[in-house]
């Protein structure tokens, strides 16, 4: 029986202490809770977050936003305690901005086993610019220790009715109880979508809404100004989303980026629709977004400069040049041309023309440049819109879905896409920062189409090795590495600026300290780079007993696997599908044979995802080595892990089996 | 108190002369100063002028960080001018950029949640290499407390054409000063007149950088100054001798903050109740305060260099070093255990003196130094974990200023000798015929070790899963069944003990089974080859490993012989292995490893790392058994 009393307890203590979601009631037995229920590591736990936004009308501003946030932190471990400061960026134009206001900031301790409460007074409210339209406010809560409960309501209010805040219900800790309502007049009409897996649950109603105040300044026609009052109603539709229990979110190795997978609830602007006015119309669907897009000046607009670079150009105007030379070439002397000043955006900042005469500009200066170049040369290039890694995956059509654009070119039902920002990029070959999602390409006649900008083609790497091994278990071979696509512009990214000596060093530090000699790379062609080198070394080859041990691979076998997680929530990116071939020619030293080896192994993934085969042949005194690495596609599903995971023990095991030579008798 | 350190960093570095050997200069540069001129106009204990025009040649992107245009600023600190203009090699102006178009920054970042401070900083992208960078400026000081250094040389990848310094004090306060490294690797110019000091270097090629180099304030030239009378944001100072500087430092910055409410003394008196021993009552204090304090940065007020009040810290529960300390201070008198506020320089990478010979505001963080029974205590009151008076090597080993009612003191922090900076491994091992492994292992930490392992005490499951699989590189597949990490306080020391297991450790041929009997701890470290090292080495701290383990011999395989024990002895460190059989399925491994700490000269370099080449062979030995007939 003593069991089952225990066990009442704990269910009973469980349910009574999280029910209320209001600000201001803090339980001794939630202070004295020592860790998550449902999650130990958890340093802090977002007891319960609720939020309302609302509508609120004034006859000067008109329309503005008003969210109401509560927040209830515990916080349990040392490493939780800047769950105690908290950061707030409002959005400033020069002409309106946001504004916040906080209350029922405090802190509650269990003291002498008592309650206590301690107020955050204004010295702990600090405000600072961050930029031009940027300001931060932020809280630094007092006497915040492990065990605290902090909570704080804060107000926001935003003229801007285009930009909602997302609702994050899930965070970096654990959040029991989630719960936002949005109640939108009916003169708004917004697209939402929610992101990540979790499904919040949610209620819909209509309601009606009357707003009154105080009309002022109004003009009885005769110079006489007047106030009085109005009143006025409408209905409004009142959404209320929820969700409990929900797990911190936890960052793992191989994926694109996190966010994309954190469940947020967000908002776009369609419609606006006022009484006896027109419906203005605002993003709706992609092609909306698009359009409206292409409209802007800074996109557009740009696109039909072209009187400043003509005479610069003269050469791929009158030449005989094939259409795919003439795209390399002009992709090429744009590329060269211009300097990227780390800015994203599909807007042109500076205006091509002046990006064009000073070499600098953003994303889209040098972007939109190189299809206005290749537009007016005749060629089919679009403008293709783009969301990088960083700023995730939006299912949802609106203009924020986008900060970046890149060029696209159409022929024979094909797509070249060029982003002349990055100067080892090459056609076909973005920048790692790219490769998200899909990108839309918009013509000039409005008409759009969506473009995979995940990498279907396999880039290789292909290495040949060719070593002896001499009797006291030296070393000695020649290499060459081949480096297609996206192989040979991660070369470039990391090694292209180096200076040979530099280049070198890295090869001995990642060759096992080898000593390498007669280093060479060459660019073979566009998206190939060969190195070239001998290497020595007395280290690799382990004499026990008289016989020598080594793993044929040297230095080239993965030590271990990438994958040591034993579950996996998110999909695993590996940015492009790939090979890595190496091809090895082994010669043994004279008066030894070859006692054992690793035996040949093909392994191979269900749907053709990943193949393996390390194939072996000795004769005489060599020894040849085929082993190769295939993964077919860029990102792989999480459900395919425990498979993916397995792929690669037995891949990194076969790679670390050692070939045993002793004496001939 | 970032901030100090950030301002003495900005205040690093100025002229212009065409006939130069720029070509001898280019060789391994990233960028070339051709100049650079810097006047600093003391003309009143309020008001310093500097003005400074440098020229740079940017040779590639790694270059960019010596055109070091940015300007911190703030209500002493005013910007009247500053300028750039880039310029082609060929001489023609590609870009001017006014102050108005300069960036406008506020001083806060990952470590500073908070600041008064600005920054206004260039922004510019090059559009090619190499290009020219002219930067021009002149800053007005209030404040006189920080002169800045000259540090000509600010980086191993940099040539210096010209650079030239120069103080004019019509202030008629005396100017002191301390030159560094003049002579080492650098041949510097000087000119030093009543009320005037210049320095120079001319045609300085690209020094180069190597592993385990000593601190670049022990090998490049530097010089110091200092006011003998100064102002910082209205308060006027003085830096005569340490006595009268730290009685200023007490009066004006510290005591107004030491201001403890008469309801936190008696609270802290009440919970000392009972405890005699002085410093199991400081124990206890610091336990208060890591328990219901929290550290965060906030740079307001004077500079940086008034501690926020006692009163504050305790009704708000959080505060910055200087906070913190002052308000541990204040509890510890409340108890009746004299304490004092003591200015550090807080580095892990380099212990970095409060320089005992030259008056003037020096560090960049606080500590509390607690006397007793003639020995220092030193107490990081920043820690929410670390024991009282430990050693820690952000503050260890350095001279550091003790502030007090009587006055500045310089005194030197202690250090954990070799021997005390232990690790202790002990495990059994089980091999089995498969190759599959088991261990049970003890992994104990102590002195200057303990820092290092610290941190494991409040990782969670899946944290210490990560950390070992790293710790056990060696060894893969290797799958956590146990693990607990106990930590002692006073006797500051660590134990892990954990159980794991892999099902591939020993490698399996034919009737061979190979092994290495260095299960729990293996050296990795190698210095790169370097036949013409130039500058001396350094091992900052010196540690001790030993590791004890039995191993179990998998059934059904016999023992082939035991390589030979191995001794090294060197200069750098001590190396010993050796194997023993205990019986015919058991071994005994041991192993212990020195590494003395000290710096070495630059022809030593291919015999320590020969020392090392010969641990790491030692490390990763094999055993072969053989299948029983």
């Amino acid at each position: 029986m003593r069991k089952l009393i225990c066990l009442t307890v704990f269910l009973i203590s469980l349910t009574t202490f999280s029910q209320k979601y209001e600000l201001g009631e803090v339980t001794k037995e939630e202070l004295m809770q020592k860790k998550h229920p449902l999650d130990s590591t958890a340093v802090a736990t977002i007891l319960f977050q609720t939020g309302e936004t609302i509508f609120d009308f004034n006859q000067t501003d008109g329309f503005k936003i008003v969210t109401v946030v509560e927040t209830k932190i515990k916080i349990y471990k040392k490493e939780g305690l800047d769950w105690a400061n908290f950061k707030i960026r409002l959005y400033d134009n020069g002409s309106s901005r946001e504004k916040v206001i906080f209350s029922k900031c405090n802190t509650y301790n269990l003291e002498n086993d008592k309650v206590t409460k301690t107020k955050l007074k204004n010295d702990g409210i600090f405000e600072e610019r961050l930029s031009k339209y940027y300001i931060e406010n932020k809280l630094v809560f007092p006497e915040v220790k492990v065990g605290s409960i902090i909570e704080f309501s804060y107000k926001v209010e935003s003229p801007f009715i285009s930009s909602f805040r997302d609702w994050e219900f899930q965070k970096e800790i654990p959040v029991d109880y989630s719960i936002y309502t949005v109640k939108t007049p009916e003169y708004f009409t917004y697209n939402t979508h929610i992101k990540g897996w979790l499904k919040p649950e949610l209620d819909k109603k209509w309601e009606t809404i009357t707003y009154s105040g105080k009309m002022s300044n109004v003009s009885d026609g005769r110079g006489n100004y007047t106030h009085h009052d109005y009143e006025f109603s409408c209905n409004q539709e009142v959404k209320k989303y929820f969700l409990k229990d929900i797990l911190a979110l936890k960052d793992e190795e191989f994926i694109d980026n996190i966010d994309n997978y954190k469940s947020t609830l967000s908002h776009e602007l369609i419609s606006t629709d006022y009484p006896n006015q027109a419906t203005k119309f605002y993003a709706m669907n992609w092609e909306d977004v698009v359009k409206n897009i292409y409209k802007n000046e800074d996109f557009g607009g740009q696109l039909d400069k072209n009187d400043f670079y003509k005479n610069d150009l003269i050469s791929f105007y009158s030449g005989s040049l094939s259409l795919e030379e003439k795209i390399f070439q002009v992709f090429d002397f744009v590329k060269k041309k211009m300097n990227w000043n780390e800015y994203y955006g599909y807007y042109s900042e500076y205006g091509i023309k002046k990006a064009y005469k000073e070499n600098v500009g953003n994303v889209a200066d040098i972007n939109l440049l190189l299809v206005s170049i290749l537009k007016n040369l005749g060629i089919d290039a679009n403008p293709v819109l783009v969301s990088t890694k960083k700023n995730g995956i939006s299912l949802f059509p609106s203009r924020e879905a986008f900060n970046y654009v890149i060029c696209g070119v159409e022929i024979d039902n094909k797509i070249i896409l060029l982003d002349a920002t990055d100067k080892n990029s090459e056609p076909n070959i973005l920048p790692v920062r790219c490769l998200n999602w899909f990108g839309r390409l918009v013509r000039s006649d409005g008409t759009s189409k969506v473009v995979d900008l995940i990498p279907q083609n396999k880039s290789v790497k292909n290495l040949t090795m060719m070593y002896e091994i001499n009797d006291d278990g030296e070393v000695k071979g020649k290499i060459r590495e081949q480096y297609y696509d996206y192989y040979s512009y991660l070369f470039n990214n990391q090694k292209g600026s180096l200076v040979k000596d530099k280049k070198i060093e890295l090869k001995e530090k990642n060759n096992n300290n080898s000593e390498i000699e007669n280093y060479e790379t060459k660019l073979s062609n566009r998206n190939l780079i060969i190195e070239t080198y001998e290497f020595s070394n007395s280290d690799l080859v382990e004499n026990i007993s008289g016989k020598l041990y080594l793993k044929p691979l040297l230095f080239f076998q993965i030590e271990s696997s990438p994958f040591k997680s034993e579950k996996r929530e998110y999909p695993i990116d590996f940015k492009f599908p790939y090979q890595n071939k190496y091809s090895i020619n082994v010669k043994i030293p004279e008066g030894y044979e070859v006692e054992s080896y690793p035996e040949s192994l093909n392994l191979a993934m269900e749907n053709n995802l990943g193949i393996y085969s390390f194939n072996i042949k000795v004769t005489g005194d060599a020894i040849q080595i085929i082993s190769t690495e295939d993964i077919n596609q860029a990102i792989l599903p999480s459900q395919h892990y425990k498979m993916l995971k397995s792929f690669y023990g037995s891949l990194v095991a076969k790679q670390n089996e050692k070939i045993v030579l002793k004496r001939k008798i | 108190m970032n901030k100090i350190f950030f301002l003495l960093l900005l205040v690093v570095t100025n002229s212009f002369s065409q006939d130069l050997k720029l070509d001898s200069l280019k060789i391994g540069a990233s960028a070339i100063i051709n100049s650079n001129h810097k006047s600093i106009q003391i003309t009143a204990i309020d008001k310093m002028i500097i003005k400074e025009k440098r020229i740079i040649t940017v040779y590639n992107s790694d270059g960019l960080s010596y055109i070091d245009a940015h300007q911190m600023y703030n209500k002493s600190i005013s910007i009247k001018d500053i300028s750039a203009t880039i310029i082609s090699p060929r001489g023609q102006e590609l870009k001017k950029i006014k102050k108005k178009d300069f960036k406008d920054y506020s001083a806060t970042n990952s470590s500073t949640f908070v600041s008064d401070d600005r920054v206004l900083a260039l922004s510019y992208t090059p559009t090619g290499y190499p290009f020219i960078a002219i930067i021009e400026s002149e800053i007005e000081y209030k404040t006189t407390a920080f002169v800045p250094k000259w540090f000509p040389v600010l980086g191993y990848d940099v040539a210096i054409a010209k650079d030239e310094f120069e103080i004019t004090n019509t202030s008629g306060i005396k100017l002191n000063f301390k030159e560094f490294n003049l002579d080492k690797y650098v041949k510097v110019n000087k000119q030093i007149e009543e009320n005037y000091l210049k320095y120079s270097i001319e045609n300085l090629a690209v020094l180069g950088v190597e592993d385990m180099m000593p601190s670049a304030l022990n090998i490049l030239p530097h010089v110091d100054f200092s006011l003998e009378t100064f102002e910082l944001e209205g308060v006027k100072g003085e830096a005569k001798e340490w006595t009268t500087f730290g009685k200023w430092m007490y009066q004006d910055l510290l005591v107004q903050s030491n201001d403890l409410p008469q309801e936190a003394k008696d609270k802290i008196k009440k919970l000392v109740e009972g405890i005699d021993n002085p410093i199991e009552k400081a124990k206890k204090v610091y336990e208060y305060v890591q328990n219901t304090k929290r550290y965060i940065s906030i740079q307001l007020g004077i500079g940086g260099w008034k501690p926020m009040k006692a009163s504050e810290v305790d009704k708000l529960g959080y505060g910055d070093c200087k906070a913190l300390t002052n308000y541990t201070k204040a509890l510890l008198e409340a108890v009746d255990i004299p304490s004092y506020y003591t200015v550090v320089y807080g580095s892990r990478g380099e212990k970095k003196d409060i320089q005992p010979d030259f008056v003037a505001m020096q560090g960049n963080h606080v500590i509390l130094t607690m006397p007793y029974n003639g020995e220092n205590y030193f107490i990081e009151c920043t820690s929410q974990t670390s024991p009282l008076n430990y050693k820690s090597n952000f503050t260890d080993d350095r001279f550091v200023l003790k502030v007090g009612e009587d006055g500045g003191e310089i005194l030197k922090t202690g250090s954990y000798a070799t021997n005390e900076s232990k690790q202790e491994s002990t495990g059994e091992v089980y091999l089995f015929a498969n190759g599959a492994l088991k261990v049970n292992a003890e992994i104990n930490s102590s002195g200057g070790q303990f820092e290092k392992t610290a941190m494991l005490k409040s990782f969670s499951k899946e944290e210490l899963d990560k950390y070992y699989k790293e710790y056990f590189d060696f060894i893969h597949n290797l799958k956590l069944s146990q693990t607990d990490v106990l930590e002692n306080k006073e006797l500051i020391n660590l134990t892990e003990k954990l159980s794991f297991e892999t099902n591939k450790y020993s490698e399996v041929y034919g009737s061979d089974l190979i092994f290495c009997p260095n299960v729990l701890n293996r050296q990795e470290f190698l210095p790169k080859r370097n036949k013409n090292r130039k500058y001396p080495f350094q091992v900052l701290r010196g540690y001790l490993d030993t590791d004890n383990v039995i191993i179990n011999l998998p059934e059904g395989y016999v023992l082939e012989g035991l390589p030979n024990s191995i001794v090294e002895k060197s200069k750098f460190g001590e190396y010993e292995v050796s194997f023993k059989a205990l019986n015919e399925s058991k071994i005994e491994y041991f192993r212990k490893f020195t590494v003395f700490p000290g710096t070495f000269e630059n022809s030593d370099f291919e015999e320590y790392r020969k020392f090392r080449e010969k641990v790491l062979k030692s490390d990763n030995i094999k055993i072969l058994l053989k299948k029983k007939p």
